[in-house]
């Protein structure tokens, strides 16, 4: 190096040795950093907890889900998640507690769900037993539900050579099957929506849509949106009451919606029609 | 011959002394900004309207009153640049402590924003002496933020900023101008006195030579006008059509039923629907698709067109640059009685909650949270906002705030039909078909427009575009299915478990389940 070649060690030094703080790596919480979408950072920290930890079933299935969701994707990361969840879910203990247990089982769960959804060509034949081996294994349990409203999806929608009229009585016989609420919920409106969409039946239809509503929603206005959708059916239906009280209900949740004045008109008219005729 | 040995030197020194320079101004900036036992508070925003600046620089006096221990630096920056300026600063940890957020989706703002879910139930404090004290701060918005939570938080459900304005579409309109051509200043109020103005401005250019346009406008601005007028003519398709049963036709949905051949631009709401954005171009200057905001607004400020249909947002400029006075109409719709377009027209539309402007949330990184937070407390509080659309002459998002003092006709229109759906899928993931429709929009427009040739190019491209755009919407509706597997899984496994977070996750895991599943079914077995 010439000597006028010594003023570029300092420009490379420099930033070391002003900014240490680069250099050092702290390992945040994982559930946070989930929580803010930061995958990449919650597996980096769950990565150390495993190496610590590798039979703690619940850092196992977090560090799994990590992997499925970190940038960039890569076939690598899903075939890992899957491995450390068949693995998990095989974990045995001898102090296990129920809360270990719904550890396994959700572990189960999310192999399902990666047959399902996760890789580029779905494993259905794969992720069908997984569902249908945690609803026998486990009845009851929320997961299994959970289980079962996939198993309904891959019925009315990934099952090829299915008619829609065939998917119906096994849809409502998952659908007698379950207790959780969402499961439930779910169920009933991908029976409405076979029903409306596919095979125009209004009337069948309605009372899903109907016992859907019963089960209120946590997602924003959905509960509002079923209401529209009933006062809907309601009055192409005849039934002019009913369409009224939800199409109101929807306007009195929405006074600001800018489907609020029809929605108010279309009750009026509903009850109109609803009124026996003057003699 | 050899160089003296110095001159060898001379490009390191230059090197070093730029270094020392930069490194010096990083290091000056971050003590300015670092001053001890003062809070330096930064935010960042693309308003730069008129007015806008000001009124930020008016509430950050006033905070910096109340609160001696705080410094507050606002950092516009241009909106061309804002989106690149914002992901820079936030993938590198130096975003301003609030920023705007524009064009931001719920992953970045998951990501980089603090949810402000938290703080929503209790009252503003800076509202106390108002009627707004005590309640809610969400309550205090006049949609309850539903708006944006839609926009940033679609299925988390989260929050993570708060609109200060909303925004209305309006036609501005140069009251001089309007006197010399009608001999009133009273503007069209329907569809059909707009069409007729057009024919009174034409005559007025060929009695007095002058070369007036009707309607200044710009690519971007046809597409809001277009976007409000065509819903006009599938206002009542959408009421009785509606394949979600909801009143409304969401993207999906009609580009399925395009697909399957439903519906067609041969469906008469449609067709009247182009007819109409046909005619109203007739009122615009021509290749007024090529030109941008400024042109239009130049257009009219130098009093070549009669008319100017914006945003609200635009009225500050009109106002301050204007050399005659504006006034401001809602946008003449068909109505009911129109001839020609009546038939499919249910009533005057609402414009309920507007649309929301200046968003503005807490990035992750601010050192000053709890700081940030006040500050928002106090740019939407009553006081504030009521000095903000003083000062820019936009509508407050705030309840009860009164609307510019000289501009109350920006209000949004409260009462009225819900409004039908544009045409152009311009919201459509892809953009394909948009393109395909804007592409060929030349054909239906100006004196010689064919529609039926736009109609026809338009159909031929439709079947591949939608198939490609429908096919991107699907990957996006798998992306959000696979992440909130991650989320779902996270909730359940967190040290304290909350069944409430995990079942607000299960259900929209299934809202997009059902939205996919069956486009796949139907369109990518």
């Amino acid at each position: 190096m010439t000597p006028s070649g010594l003023f570029l060690i300092p420009l490379i030094l420099v930033p070391f040795v002003a900014l240490p703080g680069l250099g050092a790596s702290t390992l945040a919480d994982p559930w946070v950093e989930a929580r803010n979408l930061n995958f990449s950072a919650a597996a980096e920290s769950l990565e150390h907890l495993h190496r610590a930890t590798p039979d703690d079933a619940r850092v196992t299935v977090a560090l799994a889900a990590a992997l499925l969701a970190r940038q960039p994707r890569t076939e690598g990361n899903i075939i890992e998640a899957r491995a450390l969840l068949e693995r998990a879910a095989r974990l045995t203990n001898a102090a296990a507690t129920p809360a270990d247990a719904d550890q396994r089982i959700l572990a189960a769960y999310l192999v399902a769900r990666i047959d399902h959804d996760h890789f580029e060509t779905p494993r259905l034949d794969s992720a069908r037993s997984g569902y249908e081996s945690l609803r026998l294994a486990h009845p009851g349990h929320p997961l299994a539900d959970q289980a079962a409203l996939q198993l309904g999806y891959i019925l009315a929608y990934q099952t090829p050579g299915l008619a829609a009229p065939d998917a119906v009585a096994p849809l409502e016989a998952l659908l007698a099957s379950v207790q959780s609420a969402n499961a439930r919920r779910e169920l009933h409106l991908l029976l409405a929506r076979l029903h409306v969409r596919t095979l125009r039946n209004d009337a069948a239809a309605l009372p899903h849509f109907q016992a859907a509503r019963g089960l209120c929603s946590l997602a924003n206005n959905r509960d509002s949106e079923l209401d529209l959708m009933i006062g809907t059916l309601a009055a192409r239906l005849g039934q002019g009451s009913l369409a009224a009280r939800h199409y109101l209900a929807f306007a009195d949740a929405n006074p600001q919606e800018v489907r609020a004045q029809t929605a108010r008109r279309l009750a009026a008219e509903a009850l109109a029609s609803a009124a026996p005729a003057p003699p | 011959m050899k160089r003296p040995a110095f001159l060898s030197s001379v490009p390191y020194l230059v090197l070093g002394l730029v270094f020392a320079w930069s490194f010096w101004h990083v290091a000056s900036t971050r003590r300015a900004g670092n001053e001890p036992g003062k809070v330096t508070l930064r935010i960042g925003h693309w308003l730069l309207h008129a007015g806008m600046r000001e009124s930020f620089d008016l509430a950050i006096a006033d905070y910096q009153k109340l609160h001696p221990d705080v410094s507050i630096e606002q950092i516009p920056v241009p909106i061309r640049a804002y989106s690149m300026w914002l992901r820079t600063r936030l993938v590198g940890e130096t975003a301003p402590d609030i920023t705007g957020l524009s064009a931001v989706g719920e992953e970045t703002a998951g990501r980089y924003y603090l949810p402000l879910d938290a703080y929503l139930s209790q009252p503003n404090p800076y509202n106390a002496g108002t009627p707004l004290e005590g309640v809610p701060w969400r309550d205090t918005f006049v949609d309850g933020l539903d708006s944006v939570r839609q926009l940033l938080g679609p299925i988390s459900g989260e929050l993570y900023g708060v609109n200060l304005q909303i925004n209305t579409l309006r036609l501005f309109y140069n009251r001089n101008l309007l006197r010399a051509v009608t001999g009133s200043d009273t503007p069209p109020a329907t569809f059909a006195q707009l069409r007729a103005l057009g024919d009174q401005i034409a005559a007025y250019n060929v009695r007095t030579g002058a070369r007036l346009v009707p309607i200044a406008s710009c690519g971007p601005y046809s597409r809001y006008l277009f976007n409000t007028l065509v819903p006009s003519q599938t206002q009542r398709f959408a009421v009785n059509s509606s394949p979600s049963l909801n009143l409304n036709v969401s993207q999906q949905d009609m580009a399925t039923a395009f697909l399957r051949g439903e519906w067609s631009y041969a469906t008469p709401a449609f067709r009247s629907g182009l007819e109409l954005m046909r005619e109203v171009t007739a009122l615009m200057p021509p290749g007024f698709s090529q030109l941008e905001r400024d042109d239009a607004i130049f257009a009219y400020l130098q009093q070549q067109a009669v008319m100017f249909c914006a945003g609200s947002w635009d009225y500050g400029v009109l106002v301050r640059d204007g050399p005659f006075p504006t006034g401001i109409t809602s946008l003449p719709l068909p109505d009911r009685q129109d001839p020609k377009y009546g038939s499919f027209v249910l009533g005057a539309i609402s414009e309920a909650a507007g649309s929301p402007e200046a968003i503005l949330g807490i990035t992750r990184t601010s050192r000053h949270p709890e700081v940030a937070l006040d500050f928002l407390h106090f740019l939407s509080s009553r006081r504030i906002a009521t000095i903000f659309s003083r000062e820019s002459h936009r509508i407050a998002a705030i309840v009860g705030t009164p609307a510019p003092p000289d501009a109350p006709e920006l209000a949004p229109v409260l009462g009225g039909e819900v409004n039908g759906f544009a045409v152009d899928f311009f919201y459509l993931a892809g953009g394909n078909t948009s393109r395909a429709f804007q592409n060929n929009l030349h054909l239906a427009l100006g004196p010689k427009g064919d529609l039926d040739a736009f109609i026809r190019a338009v159909e031929t491209a439709l079947p591949d575009t939608l198939r490609r755009d429908l096919g991107q919407m699907a990957i996006g509706q798998q992306r959000e299915i696979r992440r909130l597997d991650a989320q779902l899984a996270f909730a359940l496994t967190r040290p304290d478990p909350q069944p409430s977070e995990w079942s607000r996750l299960a259900e929209a895991q299934s809202i997009r389940q059902q939205e996919r599943l069956p486009l796949v079914q139907e369109f990518f077995p």
